[in-house]
């Protein structure tokens, strides 16, 4: 009996050894980074620029660039492996950018391609570029020193981890769009002297890329999304509250009217559905500020300059939140979510396009409440 | 033989010593050892027999010899038992167990004329002397180990456990060459079914003969053609009176320096009595530390070759890099780099194994040093996989067990080839197999997986985390012995409140 | 054959383990994906059907103990037996193995595509078959006490995934399951009976009842089996509509699993190949369940041997996941099982009870009257 099962289980290895494609590690291309645009000799077509890792024994060059075209990305990579030895595998992509024309025209489709593929992590990060991906993609390659999806991944992560930009993994763009009353949001990597950077947050109508905020107001929208833990933030406050308590430094600009502060901020913003009727909301930004650094000295005596300190700061960040959702409005894109408020009060019934009508219409009320807890070893 | 055994029926004595002499060598094939010296003392013949090399010579001459030679007497039989200063004194009248007794160290007087000859036992056994545990060695407790000496081993047993309850039941094994046997076991705790499973198993064994107790634990075990040993095999007397006291059942055979202990869980292959002469949370964490060793000893390989051969996802990015980097100039698919290497290190313990202890130790630095850094240089394998071959070579040593840790060894070689073949399927498959193999095993007759399947709360305490002792109260419960209760546990644990 | 099964002393359990056999058999392919089927049917509101399903499930074990109970020691085919005779008791009772049979192949061959799915796309599902036949059939020809050793085991040694949920749960956004109690009532039972597939396995227990050491014990083990089963499958259905919003659940076909893709260690980049991987433990209790149940219905019925009966269903049922590999065939498979299992085991039990209750009545009037003659 027992031999027989032995004999059963020698014949089905046997069997095994033919099943299953080995994917050694060594053969293959693993992309890390993929960049699609709209391709510009064939306008029909796509482009994917494809950052990969290979593990040759000839150099030690790990990170390489492909790039290739076709109707789908699974094409256009074919495309790109016939010009590579290794086979090309998605299963590491820690990154995709797209161009901004492509991003302007919507993305869903490729995002669905993505889920769809159960290889793809969905924790990967989504970005657009403000030129063409496979620009930033080949410049950034051209330097040697660094490899560019790395390099990529690690500034925008860094970010998120840092709670300035919301987080940006397919799966958070990917939920947000298909949540009805929000909008979602990308990073847009600019290139500045050669050298990649973040340059703002790209708001999207839908799928459809549309503006852009600014970084700072990225981190306002992510207060809006979550609990944000000291985050830093540079804020604008004019000088005349203050001047009973600045020190008798020289400022760079002594015309000017403001100061600056760079300080950490803790806390979220609440938003709450106040008047159905007329579309009225309120927002309650509730923070806990450390000073960082002021570009004058202030002494912060006694509660009374922090009171003042506090309340100068809450006007500067209601403003900050002012023109933000003012930008917001005009793109007629609702990353911040009160189209979700306003479908739960009304029973679930709401489509994105009965929101896109009358989000241009909502008014918001901005409460905004510092306590400034820390202000260093120094008063 | 048969000859001989034929006479014997029809009463061998009374016999010429000539005779006598001529039949005796017949029997040992003229061999010289055969010690045959007839004294003519007193009228009478006095013939004087023994093999050489079985007895000590030296008390012959002292004690038998001079007291026969230097009386003026008769000897009879019973003149003799009664005046040779020695208490072994026997008669028997048949060859066969003349014999017998001949090979087993006895001296005999013959007088010519009687009907039955004089033997006193004799036997001068060349053995070495107790020394520290070489296989089992423990850090602190006790360092002596057993011999090959069944009377020394059965000293030392009685000499930890000074209770008239324990038991040493004697059985015979083996039909050519019988070799004796000890059932040991205390009379008031064992379980009574378990004693009488392990007693008719032995009295059943039909074997030419039993070359050392690890063979005979083979003979008797549940399930003889799996991996894992079913009971324990211990050089240390230590462990095995715990493990009697416990209310197991130990065997010890002459010739062999190892005691079974039955039954056994998987777990107590884990445990060393270090863990109990230790505070128990060191004696927790070691033991832990063996299970999750076992672990990784059988899984880490596999889990590279399987990740490295199919699931590059699985790999986080920095790690991808540094591995794909060592990988790219090895020439061969992971399954093979990874046997190539587990091999090498088994060959290098075989070979420190069979060496001289000082040589031994040399071949490890040459075989790990210089063929490993050698192997890398010339991309055979990758220093990765080096470092987690390694591991796991070290993780399996720590098995108190050796028996075990090799099963263990072995084990990993089925794992990585189904890792190399379905990837972490294959792993999964294996684990599973594993474990639905070890709960069909039982060790006489009881589940080999217990305390954990069947479950059994009151024992955990003994299993994976050795609790302090007061809680300890209780006796491993699954195997059901007689006195289930150490102690009290109340009088052990006195509440008081602070400072009272 | 007997009515009631006499059952040795040495293969019989502690009432205790039926926790871990019913959880075992109820846990398998179902949950992986019941979290889209329920949403489907009862939208944000799922959480209650899956309250309605548990507190049903409660009340079909309960009467389940009360028909086992009129007997001294039977099983179904046994009960089958004395209400319908002969021929339309074996024939019952067929219908029976048959459910187990078909429940079976739909768990492996819905396992074997999920494999597909996530891990190997090209590995053929013969091999797949094969490796969880022969753990099947090893653990099967074990006995009981191997197999229920299997389920009690692989339960610990699979429900440590749970952990991993921590993650996700942490990052519900509760505003998914706003606005509360919308779903109308229909709704919320169509969304109960979507959870059906996933519940299967209380079945088990008119099978196993002979086995059971400690009769009077077993109530509290069986009902916090399926209140254990009902909690998994809310927590894991909460998190799910949480974590995702409805459009993502509703497109997901494993949307339990999909919830894995989000964990990372830092030495284990994706951890949702891991749990398809390690789901296989989850399965195979499933399978060796089903398998000795159909095979011990063989028995009881046309007394073939289990020993072969074990091996002819095997190599069937591993030709059927080799035949078979189409999702929407699985689907339809899967459909239909889902029917006849609904009926069989949620509905017949209710049809049993007053038929058990007027035999034993009209067994004791016949007895009274004997007793008077």
């Amino acid at each position: 009996m027992r031999l027989k099962r032995l004999f059963f289980l020698c014949i089905t290895l046997c069997l095994l050894t033919s099943c299953v494609d080995s994917t050694q590690l060594e053969k293959l291309g693993i992309i890390h980074t993929r960049g699609v645009d709209i391709s510009e000799e064939k306008p029909s077509e796509l482009e994917t620029t494809l950052i990969i890792f290979q593990f040759n024994a000839q150099t030690d060059m790990v990170s390489k660039t492909l790039s290739g075209t076709g109707h789908t990305i699974k094409e256009a990579r074919e495309q790109a492996n016939n010009k590579s030895s290794f086979a090309l595998t998605p299963g590491q992509i820690r990154l995709e950018l797209y161009g901004k024309e492509i991003a302007q025209k919507g993305i869903i489709n490729y995002l669905n391609t993505l889920t769809r593929d159960a290889k793809v992590s969905d924790t990967m990060l989504l970005a657009i570029s403000d030129t063409t991906a496979k620009e930033i993609l080949q410049v950034g390659q051209s330097d040697t020193t660094m490899d560019i999806g790395q390099f990529l991944h690690g500034l925008i992560r860094q970010e998120g981890l840092e709670d300035s930009i919301p987080e940006v993994a397919l799966h958070d763009f990917t939920h947000i769009y298909f949540d009805v009353g929000q909008d979602p949001f990308l990073p847009v990597i600019t290139m500045d002297d050669d050298a990649p950077q973040l340059a703002a947050l790209g708001i999207f109508r839908g799928d459809k890329y549309v503006g852009d905020i600014t970084l700072d107001e990225a981190l306002l929208l992510n207060m809006t999304q979550k609990h944000v833990g000291f985050a830093p933030l540079e804020l604008e406050i004019p000088r005349a509250p203050l001047e009973k308590y600045l020190g008798d430094t020289e400022p760079i600009d002594p015309d000017s009217e403001n100061m600056y502060v760079r300080i950490g901020i803790k806390g979220e913003t609440t938003s709450k559905l106040t008047d159905p009727e007329q579309l009225g909301f309120r927002s309650k930004v509730d923070i806990d500020v450390d000073l960082h650094e002021a570009s004058e000295e202030v002494v912060i005596k006694d509660e009374k300059v922090a009171k003042v300190i506090e309340e100068e700061l809450g006007k500067a960040i209601k403003k900050k939140y002012e023109t933000l959702f003012k930008k917001v409005q005009e793109l007629n894109a609702d990353p911040i979510g009160y189209g979700r408020l306003y479908r739960i009060k009304n029973n679930n019934k709401l489509t994105t396009e009965e929101w896109r009508e009358k989000f241009p219409e909502i008014t918001v009320d901005f409460q905004v409440d510092v306590n400034l807890v820390h202000f260093g070893t120094i008063q | 033989m048969k000859k001989a055994k034929r006479k014997a029926t029809n009463s061998f004595f009374p016999i010429k010593a000539e005779k006598l002499k001529q039949t005796l060598e017949d029997q040992f094939e003229n061999s010289t050892d055969l010690s045959f010296s007839i004294f003519e003392h007193s009228g009478q013949k006095l013939a004087v027999f023994y093999l050489s090399y079985q007895v000590n010579s030296e008390r012959i001459e002292n004690m038998l010899l001079k007291t026969l030679l230097d009386s003026q007497k008769e000897w009879t039989v019973e003149t003799i038992l009664n005046e040779v200063p020695l208490n072994t004194g026997q008669k028997m009248d048949k060859l066969e167990e003349l014999l017998t007794n001949l090979i087993n160290g006895h001296v005999f007087v013959y007088v010519e004329g009687e009907k039955q000859v004089v033997s006193y036992l004799m036997l001068n056994i060349e053995q070495r002397s107790l020394t520290k545990a070489e296989t089992e060695s423990v850090v602190i407790g006790p360092q002596v180990a057993f011999t090959e000496s069944l009377v020394t081993n059965l000293n030392i047993l009685r000499w930890r456990m000074r209770s008239p309850d324990l038991v040493f039941e004697k059985i015979m094994l083996g039909k050519r060459t019988p070799k004796e046997a000890r059932l040991i076991y205390l009379k008031s705790v064992a379980n009574e079914t378990d004693v009488n499973t392990m007693r008719q198993r032995l009295q059943d064994l039909e074997v030419d003969e039993v070359e050392d107790a690890n063979v005979l634990m083979q003979y008797v075990e549940d399930s003889s053609l799996t991996i894992f040993p079913q009971f324990y095999s211990t050089e240390l007397p230590d462990r095995a009176s715990y493990a009697i006291n416990k209310g197991r059942i130990g065997v010890i055979v002459e010739n062999s320096p190892a005691a079974i202990l039955a039954p056994t869980t998987f777990f107590s292959f884990f445990e060393s009595t270090e863990d109990l002469y230790m505070r128990w949370n060191a004696g927790s964490f070691l033991r832990i530390l063996r299970f999750i060793s076992m672990f990784i000893s059988v899984m880490l390989t596999p889990m590279y070759v399987a990740s490295v051969t199919f699931h590059y996802e699985l790999i986080p990015t920095q790690l991808l890099i540094s591995i794909g980097q060592s990988r790219a100039n090895v020439p061969f698919p992971p399954i093979f780099e990874a046997l190539l290497l587990e091999l090498l290190i088994e060959l290098l313990r075989e070979a420190g194994a069979r060496l001289p202890t000082k040589v031994g130790q040399t071949i490890g630095i040459v075989g790990g040093v210089v063929v490993g850094t050698a192997a890398v240089q010339a991309g055979i394998t990758s220093n990765i996989l080096i470092i987690f071959i390694t591991i796991s070579a070290l993780a399996s040593f720590t098995a108190p067990s050796y028996l075990m840790g090799t099963s263990i060894r072995v084990l990993r070689f089925p794992m990585i080839i189904l890792a190399g073949i379905l990837g972490i399927m294959g792993i999964v498959f294996g684990i599973s197999f594993l474990i639905i193999h070890l709960l069909r095993l039982t060790s006489l007759g009881r589940p080999y997986l217990t305390p954990i399947y069947p479950f059994r709360m009151v024992d955990l305490n003994k299993v994976l985390i050795r609790f302090p002792q007061q809680f300890q109260g209780k006796r491993f419960l699954s195997f059901r012995p007689k006195d289930r209760v150490r102690f009290n546990k109340k009088k052990a644990h006195e509440k008081k409140d602070i400072d009272e | 054959m007997d009515i009631n099964v006499k059952v040795k002393s040495n293969i019989s359990i502690r009432a205790f383990y039926l926790f871990f056999i019913i959880t075992s058999l109820q846990l398998g392919v179902g949950v992986m994906g019941v979290p889209r089927f329920i949403y489907l049917e009862a939208g944000a509101d799922s959480w209650i059907s899956v309250l309605i399903a548990t507190s049903y499930i409660l009340v079909v074990l309960f009467v389940m103990i009360f028909i086992l109970k009129q007997y001294d020691n039977a099983d179904i085919f046994g009960i089958h037996r004395d209400l319908f005779g002969k021929w339309l008791g074996n024939l019952i009772s067929s219908v029976y193995i048959i459910y187990f049979i078909a429940t079976l192949f739909s768990v492996l061959i819905t396992y074997i595509e999920v494999v597909r799915i996530f891990i190997f796309p090209t590995l053929s599902p013969l091999v797949m078959g094969l490796l969880m036949i022969i753990l099947a059939v090893y653990s099967t020809l074990g006995g009981l006490r191997i197999m229920v050793g299997v389920c009690f085991l692989f339960f610990i040694l699979t429900h440590w995934l749970l952990l991993l949920l921590i993650e996700p749960a942490v990052q519900i956004d509760w505003d998914h399951f706003l606005p509360m109690f919308q779903t109308p009532m229909p709704d919320l039972l169509k969304g109960a009976r979507a959870t059906s597939y996933t519940f299967f396995g209380i079945e088990i227990l008119f099978l196993i009842y002979p086995f059971i050491q400690n009769k009077k014990g077993m109530h509290f083990p069986i009902y916090m089996a399926a209140i254990w089963s009902g909690l998994l499958v809310m927590i894991t259905t909460i998190i799910t509509l949480g974590f995702f919003n409805g459009e993502q659940v509703a497109r997901r076909e494993w949307t339990l699993l999909s919830l894995f893709k989000f964990q990372q260690f830092s030495f284990i980049e994706r951890l949702d190949f891991v749990v398809v991987a390690e789901w296989m433990m989850v399965i195979i209790p499933n399978i060796i369940l089903l398998l000795w149940g159909a095979t011990y219905g063989i028995k009881r019925i046309y007394k073939l041997p289990q020993k072969v009966s074990i091996y002819a269903l095997a190599i069937p049922l591993l030709i059927g996941c080799w035949l078979l590999d189409e999702h929407f065939q699985i689907q339809w498979i899967i459909d239909k099982i889902n029917e006849l299992g609904f009926w069989l085991v949620y509905v017949y039990p209710f049809l049993l009870l007053p038929l058990v209750l007027i035999k034993k009545k009209w067994k004791q009037r016949k007895r009274g009257e004997k007793n008077e003659a």
